[in-house]
């Protein structure tokens, strides 16, 4: 019995609908009811496929169907109908992946606490003229991009719809509102 | 009635609505023919700019933009054999045989010319289908339309693909995320964990701005690459000539045209069966009805036709249930009902009686919207194309500002970009493990809608009022909906066990 990656992603769905559970118990039962019915039905749905997966019966029920589509001549059918367009992609190993799911993640993260540091309009053109120069961009690519993107926004919200963007938490506390 | 149709008429035509739709189609087909971003991700990024607008706008600038995503998704699937949505798919069968043929202009063409038909033949069924629903839904009270929703979220297992616990966890999730913050019924706050930012609940516009949205961010960071359309451009793009011989073929195979376009509009009346479904169905029809079915997959224009002609009909068609019950066809219309709500526009009953005339005005924005869309197409659709090879680092950080802009704008409420960075990773890990999103969003749309009429119902008529008439006949659509699929998977087990040993 070894985890692999998605069998994290089934344990996180037993703890979520775990907690849930747990916490609509908390509840008289007219606010409680239906979220200890949803959580209760799910957290049993999210145990079974959990060992389910861990005792590896997903992978033999796959087997058995893709078998029967093909005694059936389905699968055949389908894969005759969509082999001219399917298109041959690069296959990206899991460290890799990780990686890049990490580097995107701390770029978002990044971009979020920019937001609430320095407010809407210091952080969209920091963040896209950073990115694209992570990225390998050319400088005037990057700084042009960044500049159209600030404009854009600016007009469209600020100018056109009258809505004023967030200031930021160093702005407005140092600097006043 | 007839009221209702002039008066959505003028007020589609009228200023700023009009200005809102003729802004929305090329941004349509802009997203349209970028691999990866399709209807529901551009709908994603789109709904928060909607906050203010009248719900005539709204729906123009929505609708306008959504309903021609799959027309444009055509151009990279002929000339790149990369569809630009999933239901363009159906058009590489042909489509991109033929551009190699060097017919591209004439596949372009047809494939543009039969889009707009479609698209104008599901905006028809529409219309028509409206004065038969109208009286149906005017029947319906609380215990109905609880039914109706329970009956919505069985749907579920229809959207969940292969795995039916998947896609019913997925929706169980979307049911807590609205049980967040106040309920209606007893005034009680839940699940908000102390926190005052959850005591209004979760929008529903943050959520798909993360689930779709920056899980698209994450996905193409993850799969690398510098372009998303990943092909050889080769000499394909050089043909762009025969457009009008494709244009005068549609014409001349009308009856395929018409019946793929109603097909495709019946097949988006059924929730569940999406366009994906629509294209290869009609596409499937197509061989089936044709004299030259050797031809298919070689470059036969029927091939590019059929799938085209039918996804498009399929969006008028996906509005019939999405307006009158309020059960979404798809993830596309899930997302489109949760605009409704912010526009203040209840589906059902209200949608036939105070706004009729929206109904109609929805008609006639997939009317214009399509025709718009192909004019513009047909003389640009080669240059368009390139639209495809557009750096996934320049779409990063714009999907990244737009999106956290919007869920931001939404409540202005700075939690919210905590919340779509939160879905972002979900939306990316459901994806990564092959979980579907559109019932998390299934359950977050009906959730409320199946609480407040449950209660109603208990109050109204107690336990018993499942035993009302209409509702009864829903409870048994219901059951059968639950357990068909069950009952022919095992029989059609056995009838496999029987024919092996003869094998």
């Amino acid at each position: 019995m070894k985890l692999k990656g998605t069998s994290y992603f089934d344990i996180f769905w037993v703890i979520f609908f775990g907690s849930i559970f747990v916490t609509a118990l908390t509840y008289d039962i007219e606010a409680g009811f239906l979220p200890l019915v949803v959580s209760g039905l799910c957290l049993l749905f999210s145990i079974i496929r959990l060992v389910t997966m861990l005792s590896g019966g997903e992978k033999k029920g796959k087997a058995e169907e893709a078998a029967a589509m093909t005694t059936q001549g389905k699968g055949e059918g389908v894969s005759k109908i969509l082999a001219p367009f399917k298109k041959k992609k690069e296959r990206v190993g899991p460290r890799t992946a990780w990686k890049r799911f990490f580097i995107i993640s701390s770029w978002l993260f990044g971009f979020a606490v920019g937001v609430y540091l320095f407010g809407h309009l210091i952080s969209i053109p920091l963040f896209t003229f950073l990115y694209l120069r992570a990225r390998k961009e050319n400088w005037v690519i990057s700084i042009l991009f960044a500049v159209m993107m600030t404009v854009g926004v600016y007009l469209v919200i600020v100018v056109g719809t009258k809505t004023p963007l967030y200031q930021g938490f160093l702005f407005s506390h140092f600097v006043g509102e | 009635m007839l009221d209702a149709i002039i008066s959505g008429l003028l007020s589609i035509l009228s200023w700023p609505n009009l200005g809102y739709m003729l802004l929305a189609i090329p941004i349509g087909l802009v997203f349209g023919m970028i691999p990866g971003i399709g209807g529901p991700t551009s709908l994603a990024l789109l709904i928060p700019f909607t906050f203010g607008m009248s719900p005539t706008a709204g729906f123009a600038f929505l609708l306008g933009m959504h309903s021609v995503v799959h027309t444009s998704g055509s151009i990279p699937a002929i000339l790149f054999n990369t569809p630009g949505t999933g239901p363009n798919a159906a058009t590489c069968i042909d489509g991109f045989p033929m551009a190699q043929k060097g017919e591209a202009g004439r596949a372009l063409g047809a494939a543009l010319t039969s889009s707009m038909v479609g698209g104008v033949v599901g905006a028809i069924c529409l219309g028509l289908v409206i004065p038969v629903v109208r009286p149906l839904v005017l029947l319906f009270g609380p215990a109905e339309f609880f039914m109706l929703s329970a009956l919505g979220l069985t749907f579920i297992s229809l959207m969940s693909g292969d795995s039916i616990s998947k896609g019913l966890m997925a929706g169980g999730m979307g049911l807590i995320i609205s049980y967040v913050g106040m309920d209606p019924q007893t005034g009680v706050i839940r699940f908000d964990y102390g926190l005052m930012y959850l005591y209004e609940g979760i929008s529903l516009v943050v959520v798909v701005v993360g689930l779709f949205a920056v899980a698209t961010v994450i996905e193409m960071a993850v799969e690398g690459g510098k372009t998303i359309a990943s092909v050889e451009i080769g000499t394909v793009l050089q043909e762009g000539g025969g457009v009008i011989q494709g244009m005068k073929d549609s014409f001349r195979r009308w009856t395929l045209v018409l019946r793929c376009s109603i097909l495709g509009a019946l097949i988006g009346m059924c929730p569940g069966l999406g366009g994906d479904a629509a294209a290869f169905f009609c596409y499937g029809h197509a061989v089936q009805t044709s004299k030259h079915k050797e031809l298919f997959g070689t470059g036969f224009l029927d091939g590019v036709i059929a799938p085209d002609s039918a996804h498009n009909a399929k969006e008028g068609g996906n509005l019939v249930p999405t307006l009158a019950f309020g059960i979404p066809g798809g993830a596309a219309m899930a997302i489109l009902l949760g605009a409704f709500l912010i526009l203040g526009v209840v589906p059902g009953v209200e949608m036939f009686t105070k706004h009729l005339s929206l109904v109609y005005s929805m008609i006639w924005v997939l009317v214009f919207a399509n025709i718009i869309a192909v004019v513009i197409c047909l003389p640009f659709a080669v240059k368009l194309a390139k639209v495809t090879f557009i750096r996934t680092s320049l779409i990063i950080p714009f999907i990244v500002v737009t999106g956290t802009l919007g869920a931001y704008l939404s409540t202005r409420n700075l939690g919210n970009i905590v919340v779509v960075l939160l879905a972002g990773w979900l939306g990316y890990a459901m994806k990564a493990c092959k979980f579907p999103r559109a019932p998390l969003l299934l359950g977050m749309v009906l959730a409320r809608i199946f609480e407040r009429n449950l209660v109603l119902s208990l109050d109204l008529y107690g336990p018993s009022f499942i035993f009302r008439p209409i509702a009864f006949i829903l409870l048994i659509i219901l059951l059968a909906t639950v357990f068909y699929p069950k009952i022919s998977k095992k029989m059609r087990r056995r009838q496999d066990k029987k024919a092996a040993p003869m094998l």
